[in-house]
């Protein structure tokens, strides 16, 4: 029995799926329906099918003209793309839907079915995916006059900090105050990289280099979060709150020392290190690490840093109060902890060897696109705010650099009446 | 033959490093970075070469290479 579609807009069997998500984003409504058709046909037809198609005026390909059947979508204006290895077409044509009626009752002809294309997504994402995706699209219409302003999204996380221009974070260590940007500071973020076309960061300048045989294009979305937080824009399109610190840091020196599925080694984080102080950044800020004792060497890399006029600044790590994992817990390293809106230590932020404290829980920044914003949580969330602080600090002054730099952090924290081996001296400042 | 594995070599102050980089290499160590502004080398050798290294004038600490992993997108258990 075949179901039966409601008519909407077709979309060409060629659209990328960005494409089709805006179209049906301007259809409103909640349905899940890409705007095309699946049509299943019978197999002992498979010779027919295209003769079929044509039949109903449907320009059409198959899978069967390219190279191993690997057209990924590309089939330039098709109206219906047939894949003889799973008996079924993609059509697209804005009256399908009306003109399938019957196919299937129709004994004369091949169809079995007929059912309507639905978007898929990742578990894990789906709700943020499509919050981002909409959000963003949304914006861009209101920049570009058509409609209004996005609506304040549930992300009830963000509804206060959204309130004040600033994610929750930001507000805690008082950087919507400060009359700094971070201008003319040069701050290295060691991660999985970062989106370079990400559209929050047009007109910024960045430095990359990879030490894991990967292009430093962000395909995890860690680095691309950190850089975010540490060096985000002043003011992000339409009501998306401020999430960057050093809006204004030049050039983003962007050390991809971990690969696109998250790992790494002593040796790429080390050679990332020493890229970053070779080009003397100020900052040095790495969300990374793993549950060793202290390694000889990033104790020396720290110092080497120190003595240079750099610092390092790296996660304790979320082991959930187990000690202070390795880079962060080197002497010469800055260690820093999580804590929550509350300013209360986060329960998976590690405990023993920690400077500071920062934002960890909950943190709203960039992510590659198309979700383009995330919030995830972590001491790798907490780091980027301290780095970018940093950056702050280091513009206020020329003499604030290395030690000089890293004991103005300390002094200057807000004091949290927890102990020093959960947060460290206290939360980190910005300058006013 | 022993099995070859990823090393990282600390130097200390005390000796120029191109001086102690021919040492190490000619212990039997196959350098593969010399990360000269923070005193690292890396590279491969087998047990015995690491303690010999160990052993060497301007060599603070021959440690193993360690994996790190933040684990992969979306992942609940990160760093």
């Amino acid at each position: 029995m075949a179901k039966t579609p409601t008519a909407s807009p077709g979309n060409p069997s060629s659209s990328s799926v960005d494409d089709m998500l805006l179209a049906a984003m301007e259809r409103g409504g909640d349905s899940l329906e890409t705007g095309r058709y699946i049509v299943t046909y019978s197999q002992e037809a498979d010779s027919e099918s295209r003769s079929l198609f044509e039949s109903l005026d449907l320009r059409t390909a198959d899978a069967r003209d390219f190279r191993d059947q690997a057209v990924a979508m590309d089939v330039g204006d098709a109206d219906a793309l047939i894949l003889p290895e799973l008996g079924v077409a993609i059509v697209s044509a804005p009256d399908f839907g009306i003109r399938s009626l019957g196919l299937a009752e129709d004994t004369r002809n091949p169809v079995e079915i007929v059912e309507p294309e639905y978007f898929m997504f990742a578990d894990s994402i789906t709700a943020e995916y499509m919050r981002g995706f909409r959000r963003a699209a949304e914006a861009i219409a209101a920049d570009a006059g058509f409609g209004p302003p996005p609506e304040e999204e549930e992300a009830g996380d963000e509804a206060g900090a959204e309130a004040l221009g600033a994610t929750w974070g930001l507000a805690a260590c008082k950087v919507p105050q400060s009359s700094r940007s971070g201008a003319g500071i040069r701050v290295a973020v060691l991660d999985t990289g970062m989106d370079l076309t990400h559209p929050d960061f047009a007109g910024r300048q960045f430095v990359t280099a990879s030490f894991v045989g990967q292009p430093v294009q962000d395909l995890h979305g860690h680095g691309t979060h950190c850089i975010g937080t540490a060096c985000g824009p002043l003011a992000p399109p339409g009501t998306t709150p401020r999430y960057g610190v050093g809006h204004k840091v030049a050039p983003i020196f962007v050390g991809k020392v971990l690969t696109n599925s998250g790992g790494g080694t002593t040796g790429t984080v080390l050679a990332g290190m020493n890229w970053a102080i070779a080009n003397n950044c100020t900052v040095i800020s790495c969300s990374l690490g793993a549950p060793i004792p202290i390694q000889a060497a990033y104790t020396a890399a720290g110092q080497a840093a120190l003595n240079r006029g750099l610092l390092i600044a790296a996660a304790a790590g979320n082991d959930y109060c187990r000690p202070t994992g390795a880079p962060a817990n080197s002497p010469t390293i800055m260690s820093v902890a999580s804590v929550d809106r509350n300013l209360a230590p986060s329960s998976f932020s590690n405990c023993g060897k920690l400077q500071l404290t920062a934002p960890g829980r909950d943190v709203f920044s960039s992510w590659p696109m198309p979700l383009r914003y995330k919030i995830i949580s972590g001491t790798s969330m907490a780091t980027p705010h301290v780095a970018g602080c940093a950056a702050l600090w280091a513009q206020t002054s020329a003499s604030l650099r290395g030690q000089a730099l890293w004991n103005k952090l300390m002094a200057t924290v807000k004091p949290l009446p927890w102990p020093a081996t959960k947060v460290g001296k206290g939360l980190v400042q910005a300058p006013s | 033959m022993a099995e070859q594995k990823q090393w990282v070599v600390t130097l200390s102050q005390e000796r120029p490093p191109g001086e102690v980089r021919r040492a190490i290499e000619d212990a039997g160590f196959e350098v593969d970075q010399m990360l000269d502004s923070i005193g690292v080398v890396t590279g491969r050798g087998d047990d015995a070469c690491a303690s010999a290294l160990r052993k060497l004038p301007g060599v603070a600490d021959v440690s193993g290479d360690q994996s790190i992993d933040i684990g992969p997108p979306g992942a609940p258990d990160t760093w």
